[in-house]
């Protein structure tokens, strides 16, 4: 208290002020809720009050504080690697590890296959590299290739190709957390899910959401009810899978069926593992309102 | 300043006015006055390469597209297709092929494939019946350049495939087209645990070229691999310098005034100016976030600027001498060539828009706490404990 100023306390027992101090604050609490008493009996008499300073008294978020970015909204122009997807070309997926891979990443790979449809799993041979199993794949008409790292016994990222041209995309993943841990979870069945994407606004981020929804196919199964979602938050990805009920006209239950983890987009590349088209640094995170999906 | 990008997504280019200082991603500078969209054909049939060539009716555009096609356009208002020409790719090869080059010297336009396949125009006869030329060279190759003085000698190279030095034709390529080797170059010596230095010449550009002889010429290669070479065939077939500037490929080569620094960009968003003799790192071009694929530099007497676009979807303009972004565009695709025009067109911006920028930089606008805080005077707290003591004093008497 009273940084800047050299002077002494005008009140000098400390027991005296600290009283005191208690007092003024305990006051102020108190107009504060009479205030708050107060206003909410007027605002009930007339409701106008209340949506005005509702309209006026806006929280500031770091989301609302974002720097301008003119990619955002922008219309997409033109095609890209994925449109052969968005031509009706079902997804055919193969899902591997990084070589010597342990226990973890096997149980990672476990549930990735519950979650997508179409999926092989294949243990990873050191001999091979990342660019010859993409020329495997691609001539065995796979569209995807996902390739789990796992390090010190950790899932910590994860990386997906796009058959047969690319781009690449290499994700960190955080906080994993398998269905079975998470509380009231469901069993899933294996329909195929929905998609939900939200926030992806900048081009770049909808790339990335192009990139998820070519790994699904088109007509997901309505009977099962479940959906995926990829939750774009400050460049955090999240993802979460539930199961839906409609138990009324206006209520809808959700069960989570799991598993839960956060992916962080690391770096994007032309073709397979070539040019870098976008590439984290941690320099980027130097100012905390600006994002890049 | 009118620029030329190529989009990749929509398969045309796009032609930009804009001013210095301009930039899209700020809201208070000056943004592009146009930016418009001719010819797209779709990403299959996107432009590789894009040049422009001056010609006796006016500068043409002569853009190499992805399907073998080489179009011209007029540089007007619309940018009329005024011819194409066909067939500039080897189509049944095992792998896709692609335009590795596409110069113009001599008066003729030359496109280079991959696969070896070089491509000759003759842009006086555009107009109507079009003259082409072909022949074949080694591949897999990823630079052909032609020698600027000296008539029909070109330089090419590739992956395995050393530098080598070939005249094409005497007097014209539509007469006496015969490719002849005149040099080859020779790999650098083992490194030092005795194992071959792997071969990928990515770049050659011809230097010092009034000391250049019948038989002897000078020039830099980049590579694949990151190193910068320095050969005087006078001097035998190896290079008289060999230095590694980058741990990335080196992709893409561009001059400036001084012979003895070259501006390269690799695949990992650095773009920089390299020292040849002291193969060492001068200057970087900060503000990409993803590979150049296009790099033009654009030297006059008076200005010399280096133009860049990339795989981010930005067209950005430097000064090649203080290094500063003069402007940047966000164009909607992904970037392959670039080419700048002129710099006159478009309104000049007066020089006090810039000291105003410095002067808001100095003067950042309060945050709220900080307001709060001046407002609520530490003092405050105290007088009213004062005021507290006081009141409470006066209850006891």
């Amino acid at each position: 208290m009273g940084t800047g100023t050299t002077e002494r306390p005008k009140i000098k027992n400390k027991q005296i002020r600290q009283k005191l101090f208690a007092e003024l604050k305990a006051k102020k609490n108190k107009d504060r809720h009479k205030l708050r008493a107060s206003r909410a009996k007027e605002e009930k008499e007339n409701p106008a009050l209340k949506e005005e300073r509702l309209k006026t008294a806006v929280t500031e978020t770091i989301e609302s504080k974002r720097v301008f970015d003119e990619t955002v909204g922008a219309d997409v122009e033109g095609e890209d690697d994925f449109s052969s997807y968005f031509d009706g070309r079902e997804p055919k997926i193969l899902l591997t590890t990084n070589a010597n891979a342990r226990k973890a990443a096997y149980e990672f790979a476990d549930m990735l296959m519950e979650v997508l449809p179409n999926v092989t799993f294949i243990k990873r041979k050191r001999e091979f590299s990342m660019k010859d199993m993409s020329k495997f794949c691609a001539n065995r008409e796979y569209t995807d290739l996902i390739v789990i790292n796992e390090d010190k016994k950790n899932v910590n990222g994860i990386t997906f190709i796009h058959l047969p041209d690319g781009p690449t995309f290499y994700f960190s993943i955080t906080s994993l957390i398998p269905g079975k841990k998470i509380k009231g979870h469901g069993k899933a069945t294996d329909h195929i899910p929905e998609l939900v994407l939200n926030n992806f606004t900048t081009r770049l981020g909808k790339t990335v959401g192009r990139l998820f929804q070519s790994l699904f196919p088109h007509r997901p199964e309505f009977e099962g009810r479940n959906v995926v979602t990829l939750h774009n938050q400050r460049d955090y990805i999240f993802f979460r899978r539930h199961r839906y009920v409609f138990r009324n006209e206006e209520k809808v239950g959700l069960q989570e069926l799991g598993p839960q983890f956060t992916m962080k987009l690391r770096r994007v590349q032309k073709g397979i593992k070539e040019e870098i088209e976008w590439e984290h640094r941690p320099d980027m995170e130097r100012d905390k309102r600006k994002f890049y999906l | 300043m009118k620029l030329i990008a190529t989009a990749e997504d929509s398969g045309g280019f796009k032609e930009i006015v804009c001013v210095k200082g301009t930039d899209t991603s700020s809201q208070t500078a000056p943004q592009p006055e146009k930016i418009s969209s001719f010819d797209e054909q779709g990403i299959r049939s996107h432009i590789q390469k894009l040049t422009v060539v001056p010609t006796s009716q006016g500068d043409v555009v002569v853009a190499a597209r992805a399907n073998g096609t080489i179009s011209l356009y007029k540089t007007n208002e619309t940018y009329d297709l005024i011819n194409t020409a066909t067939d500039g790719l080897v189509a049944d090869s095992k792998d896709k092929d692609k335009f590795a080059s596409l110069t113009t010297v001599s008066g003729y336009i030359f496109a280079a494939s991959e696969q070896g396949r070089v491509t000759i125009i003759d842009p006086e006869t555009i107009r109507d019946d079009i003259s082409v030329a072909s022949c074949s060279l080694k591949a897999p190759l990823s630079a052909f350049v032609g020698h600027p003085t000296q008539k029909g000698v070109f330089a090419y190279g590739g992956k395995e495939n050393d530098v080598k030095i070939v005249r094409l034709f005497k007097e014209s390529p539509f007469e006496d087209l015969k490719p002849e080797q005149l040099f080859q170059g020779k790999n650098v010596k083992n490194d030092r645990l005795d194992l071959r230095v792997p071969i990928w010449i990515t770049n050659i550009v011809f230097i010092n070229t009034d000391k250049d002889t019948e038989k002897s010429w000078n020039f830099i290669t980049t590579t694949g691999y990151g190193q910068v070479r320095k050969y005087d065939t006078s001097h035998g077939r190896k290079p008289i310098m060999d230095k590694k500037l980058s741990d990335k490929p080196l992709k893409q080569v561009a001059l400036t005034s001084n012979e003895s620094e070259v501006i390269c960009s690799d695949t990992n968003a650095t773009t920089a100016l390299f020292h040849v003799e002291k193969g060492t790192l001068v200057a970087k071009y900060k503000g990409s976030v993803g590979a150049v694929q296009g790099l033009h530099s654009y030297i006059t007497d008076d200005e010399q600027l280096l133009v860049t676009g990339a795989l981010d979807r930005y067209v950005r303009v430097f000064d090649i001498n203080t290094r500063e972004q003069v402007a940047k565009v966000f164009v909607g695709s992904k970037v392959t060539s670039v080419w700048l025009l002129d710099t006159s067109s478009g309104k000049s911006v007066p020089n006090e828009d810039n000291e105003d920028e410095k002067k808001k930089k100095k003067k950042r606008p309060l945050r709220r706490s900080e307001k709060e805080a001046q407002q609520e005077n530490p003092d405050l707290v105290w007088e009213e404990l004062e005021q507290l003591e006081n009141d409470t004093k006066k209850r006891k008497t």
